[in-house]
């Protein structure tokens, strides 16, 4: 059974329409990339799966489950995690404050090895626990955002471009971590732009083109089509 | 000037600041999350006042007992409001919660004057309160002194509850950013109807203490108050418990001195005074004292 | 509606306003005198409130500069000397006549609006309608305070009673003429603009501030005027006249009626002035307050459940932040 069917979504903001019936499956355990210009759709296609916008048409299924119409919220508890663009951390909380938050469903009981785990994969926030998240720098904040959804412990991870604004060395240290995390049975939704980067990780990939799926298939094969080498990965 | 004077006219400040500071939390935790001035949050402290007004010689033989009633009623009746009024809006322009707010207020005091007349009301109080203790020159009403011991260990309890408790902490991740804490499986409807029932009850305190304070109350009281304590918590920075807390102490301070330390033909200018207060906030340091610098405070 | 139409609506108007000053009976004039002056100021704030994105709150200021300037410019020398005797020579000499004074009341509360409108408008949202909220308490207070202008909260009687049935609904026509026009002209287009998306407008070289401060002002000047007509209809006026119980009742009779829309205007201001009028009679039964509190839900009841009002366009303005 797959973790994530969307079939025939629409999706509009005031008379533009954003996506205009994408249908894409995630399998269990798998990291899938979405490639895509800006504006092809890819983060509104991530905030309909969480819930965060109402789509207009089609369907939604998690695990099996129609989700469409369901509040974040609701979603959330299903094992969702999403990471949303720009981060999304708090920035008025502190590095615990926001990993507690992260850990909103979980039972009390539970948190403190949570938080344990998450910043073993993440020492840097260690040294960072009771400052001011919006006093991080940019890469500590990606951390911390990616922590935070780990607390969460989701059987689906939706990262929206972990790699904007970080220096190279960060972003490949993000993915690392991505991929380390995966290797636990996690499924992986990524969108991202530095699509070398993230072919490296990912099994399966969609290639979204204003609001449509242009093209998709397992990740060897679409770092070897033409046009996703010469739109994506710079090569002339 | 003389010392004692000075002092004087400090704890004055600190008597009014601790009422201010009393309904500018609910204020500023209200629109914190959903971005609503509420003009009809003073008026929960006038109803409060009133029924304290007209229940108190049932219930003089416990004041305690009538203090927890009335604030549970004033945070009972947030509660009904957020519920009828302002749930049906989420999501809706920012004018149309102001709006009803506006227009909450318009019901409450004239339903107040339908039931109670206009009339002002003497509030009961007891001995304890009424009476002035001297320390040295200076001489401090019980009723200020409960109000300030009130307010503090309500702004502790408060912080407390925000830094400490999982509920208090997602509801600052709620006013921070709503949709991302939903991500975290936060349902907004709980920390915005706990943020109501709070600030009302609190609201309702200030209702109470007022009347120990100024020994009378009448169904129009409550506004000018309210506005006034949303100018000391945009001073504090609005959407901050503590700024809320800060704000309301520098406000109250600043309107007693401006009437403390002018000649007494100035002192019907307070209200001018205040207001320009927050003109000069506003433009210059609209995020307050203790409120986050952010683009979409604006 | 074109120029002719215009042209026609005041001809037509002409014998209705004759009939009203010579055949209605003085209740009944009043009351249509009224139904004027709150269509207009209705219509007036909406030119701020409905056209720009500025939602004001202190149209009552602005009314009561006018209503002061007016009364004070127009009052007859023999209450002077008694009833103002701080104030210097010239005013004690000086009498204007109506009109002159109407207008000077219109230019007092333009050069307030110009003056706190400069560092006003700068402010944004909701800090902006507390802000011109924060004017209203200022004015109020000062003219509570300012005895030996205003006489405080006593305030000044014995206004000449100049304002008639043509002045009024002249004046409330001029001001409708002068929105609609407005509303449909580059102006309202750029108000359109600005209110849709600040940033793009300023970057397509709409000149915000200036656009907004231009509204905010000629709105002011014609609450001015409205003040002005107000007092010399009363007689008697009093710093709580101009409050926000005024204030209140405009703004629900302006998203009553639909915000931007000016014909909405018109209907919001009469049905919300007509219906507690009609009420009254049940009120002086012994329900005070009644008809207070039933605009007040009427406007909740509409807020909730048509937000863009009786006769308002349906479009997405700023939203609060969406929940669930």
């Amino acid at each position: 059974m797959s973790v994530l069917e969307v079939s025939e979504l629409e999706l509009s903001y005031g008379g533009i329409r954003a996506l205009k019936g994408v249908s894409l499956s995630l399998e269990e355990g798998q990291i899938t990339v979405l490639l895509g210009a800006n504006g092809a759709g890819k983060t509104s296609l991530l905030k309909a799966i969480s819930g965060l916008v109402k789509p207009s048409k089609g369907e939604i299924k998690l695990w099996g489950e129609s989700s469409l119409g369901w509040p974040a919220y609701r979603i959330t508890s299903l094992g969702v995690a999403h990471v949303p663009e720009g981060r999304g951390i708090f920035a008025g909380l502190s590095v615990r404050e926001n990993l507690q938050i992260g850990g909103f469903l979980a039972p009390s009981k539970e948190m403190p090895a949570r938080i344990e785990q998450a910043l073993t994969l993440f020492p840097r926030l260690k040294e960072r626990y009771s400052q001011l998240a919006g006093s991080l720098s940019g890469g500590e904040q990606q951390m911390l955002a990616l922590a935070r959804a780990l607390v969460a412990r989701p059987r689906l991870l939706l990262l929206d471009e972990p790699s904007l604004g970080l220096a190279p060395i960060i972003a490949q240290e993000i993915f690392r971590t991505i991929r380390q995390v995966h290797q636990t049975g996690l499924s992986v939704l990524v969108v991202e732009q530095n699509a070398r980067l993230a072919l490296q990780v990912a099994d399966y990939a969609y290639v979204l083109k204003t609001g449509e799926v242009e093209t998709h298939g397992p990740a060897s094969e679409i770092r070897g089509l033409e046009q996703v080498s010469k739109a994506y990965l710079g090569v002339t | 000037m003389s010392a004692s004077y000075f002092i004087q006219q400090l704890i004055n400040g600190l008597a009014i600041g601790s009422l201010y500071a009393l309904v500018a939390v609910g204020l500023s935790m209200v629109y914190g999350i959903l971005r609503l001035i509420n003009f009809a949050h003073g008026d929960l402290m006038m109803i409060a006042g009133m029924l304290g007004a007209t229940l108190f010689l049932w219930l003089s033989k416990s004041p305690l007992f009538l203090f927890v009633a009335l604030a549970l009623v004033a945070g009972l009746l947030g509660l009904a409001l957020e519920r009828i009024a302002y749930r049906p809006l989420r999501g809706a322009p920012e004018v149309n919660l102001l709006i009803t707010s506006f227009a909450v207020s318009s019901i409450l005091q004239v339903g107040m004057q339908m039931i109670f007349s206009s009339s002002p009301r003497r509030f009961e109080t007891v001995a304890a309160l009424s009476k002035l203790y001297s320390f040295g020159s200076v001489q401090i009403r019980g009723a200020d002194m409960a109000t300030f011991f009130i307010t503090i260990l309500s702004a502790l309890l408060l912080t407390w509850f925000t830094r400490r408790t999982r509920t208090g902490i997602a509801m600052r991740a709620v006013s921070e950013n709503l949709d991302t804490s939903m991500l975290m499986g936060i349902n907004p409807s709980r920390p915005i109807a706990l943020a109501f029932f709070i600030g009302s009850l609190l609201a309702g305190v200030a209702g109470v203490l007022w009347g120990w304070k100024y020994g009378q109350v009448d169904p129009l009281f409550g506004f000018l108050p309210g506005l006034k304590a949303f100018v000391a918590a945009v001073i504090g920075g609005i959407g901050s418990i503590p700024g809320a807390f800060v704000g309301g102490y520098v406000l109250g301070l600043a309107e007693v001195f401006f009437v403390g330390f002018l000649p007494p033909s100035f002192s019907g200018y307070r209200d001018v005074f205040v207001f320009s207060l927050l003109f000069i906030v506003l433009l210059v340091k609209p995020q307050g004292i203790l409120g986050q610098s952010k683009g979409r405070r604006a | 509606m074109k120029a002719w139409g215009w042209l026609g609506l005041v001809i037509a108007f002409i014998p209705l306003l004759i009939w009203a000053e010579l055949g209605w009976n003085g209740y009944l004039l009043q009351l249509f005198m009224f139904l004027g002056l709150y269509i207009a100021l209705t219509v007036s704030l909406n030119l701020v409130n409905g056209l720009t994105d500025i939602f004001s709150l202190g149209h009552a200021a602005f009314m009561a500069l006018g209503a002061y300037t007016s009364a004070l410019l127009t009052l007859p020398l023999s209450r002077r000397a008694t009833a103002f005797p701080a104030l210097p020579e010239w005013f004690q000499t000086l009498v204007l006549p109506f009109p002159l004074a109407l207008l000077l009341g219109a230019l007092v509360a333009a050069l307030v609006a110009y003056i706190i409108g400069l560092p006003l408008l700068r402010l944004k949202g909701h800090y902006l309608s507390v802000g011109t909220l924060a004017l209203l308490v200022i004015v109020e207070t000062l003219a509570t305070n300012m005895d030996f202008l205003t006489r405080g909260p006593r305030g000044i009687s014995g206004i000449p009673v100049y304002s008639n049935a043509y002045w009024v609904w002249g004046i409330t026509l001029l001001i409708i003429y002068l929105t609609v026009r407005l509303k449909n002209s580059s102006f309202g287009l750029a108000f359109s603009a600005i209110r849709l998306d600040d940033i793009a407008a300023a970057s397509l070289g709409i000149r915000t501030v200036r656009y907004r401060l231009f509204a905010f002002v000629l709105s002011a000047a014609m609450a001015g005027v409205i003040g002005g007509l107000w007092a010399h209809l009363v007689r008697v006026i009093s710093p709580h006249v101009f409050s926000y119980g005024i204030t209140f009742q405009v703004v629900a009779m302006l998203v009553v009626g639909g915000l931007g829309s000016v014909s909405g205007s018109v209907l919001g201001a009469s049905l919300l002035f007509l219906i507690p009028e009609a009420l009254r009679y049940v009120e002086r039964q012994g329900s005070f307050g009644l008809s207070q509190i039933l605009v007040a839900v009427l406007l909740i009841l509409i807020v909730i459940f048509r937000p863009q009002g009786l006769l308002g366009r349906n479009q997405a303005r700023r939203r609060a932040k969406e929940v669930v």
